[in-house]
């Protein structure tokens, strides 16, 4: 955890976001460090996206038990205030797939929950002015299952 | 010399493994100065004859230890490595290709699954950065040393 907020460089970060995943560090004791980390004006790109990408893994093998809802929601902040396109391309990749994982049909009802947390973020980046080509085709492709966010 | 406990593929493994596996895995790491290198072409292109695959081979003979302890003096190792152009090797995760490729007098880190008298598991260019590179591998085996899971996590 020290690590994580100490390193000096991308691979040690994201060595030590690696190696908190693998200890299964519940998301009340990750999240405040992560919030920490994507507010430092310092951190780069790489390292935003790599926290987007390895949080939604996390929620996708579903390591967060009860706090999923709350490891959701983050993603939803941090795609919600993202400026840079490339990053935002990555984030709405990422909620793609998480979206192909809340709708599996064995337990989706469970899943729903976040799934509406996801509709609702991409629907409000929406309306925040327009897109590059490629993150419209990415909508497109996910309004086929999800109609509700045109 | 591949790393089939490696053989993962798809984007997730960015998630999941990276040089801290890697040093979990070892038992001795060290890192040095290559000296002694040399180059065997195994393959090369048709017609105008461009190295394909070639085996890279030398020595460390002032080792840094990251882990464990060195049995033996002088360290050999050697390396398959491919031009950048070919597929990469599937058995290999995609994070050892940022480190490039072995180059006589730079630097590189071995890692043994066993003693340092056996060829090493792993071996891994010293990169742009080989200071950095040796201090997060460094920093990685003491966080990893320490017994309490919980410091661990702590640390």
């Amino acid at each position: 955890m020290r690590a994580l907020k100490n390193a000096r460089t991308d691979e040690a970060q994201k060595a030590a976001l690696r190696s908190l995943a693998g200890f299964g560090t519940p998301w009340s004791t990750l999240a405040p460090v992560l919030e920490q980390v994507v507010a430092n004006p310092a951190t780069s790109l790489d390292i935003r996206g790599f926290i987007f990408g390895i949080v939604t893994f996390q929620v996708r093998q579903e390591k967060f038990g009860l706090q999923q809802r709350e490891a959701v929601q983050f993603l939803c902040r941090e795609f919600l205030a993202v400026k840079d396109t490339r990053l935002l391309l990555g984030f709405v990749l990422n909620l793609k797939l998480l979206l192909h994982y809340t709708g599996q049909s064995e337990g989706r009802q469970g899943r729903l929950p976040i799934e509406r947390l996801i509709i609702e973020a991409l629907k409000q980046r929406k309306t925040m002015g327009s897109m590059p080509t490629e993150i419209v085709e990415q909508y497109q492709d996910i309004e086929e299952t999800h109609p509700e966010i045109r | 010399m591949a790393i089939t406990t490696y053989a993962r593929t798809g984007v997730d493994q960015i998630y999941q493994w990276g040089p801290e596996s890697l040093v979990k895995e070892s038992q001795v790491i060290v890192a040095g100065k290559i000296t002694h290198y040399s180059k065997v072409v195994n393959s090369t292109s048709q017609g105008e004859p461009i190295p394909l695959i070639w085996t890279a081979s030398g020595q460390i003979e002032q080792p840094v230890v990251i882990k464990g302890a060195v049995s033996t003096l002088p360290i050999l190792f050697s390396k398959v490595e491919r031009v950048v152009f070919l597929p990469s090797d599937p058995y290999l995760p995609n994070w050892l290709s940022d480190y490039g490729k072995l180059k006589p007098e730079g630097s590189v880190v071995l890692f043994f699954q066993g003693a340092t008298d056996k060829p090493p598991s792993t071996v891994l260019p010293g990169g742009d950065n080989p200071d950095s590179q040796f201090a997060l591998l460094k920093g990685i085996a003491s966080i990893q040393a320490i017994g309490d899971p919980q410091e661990q996590a702590d640390a």
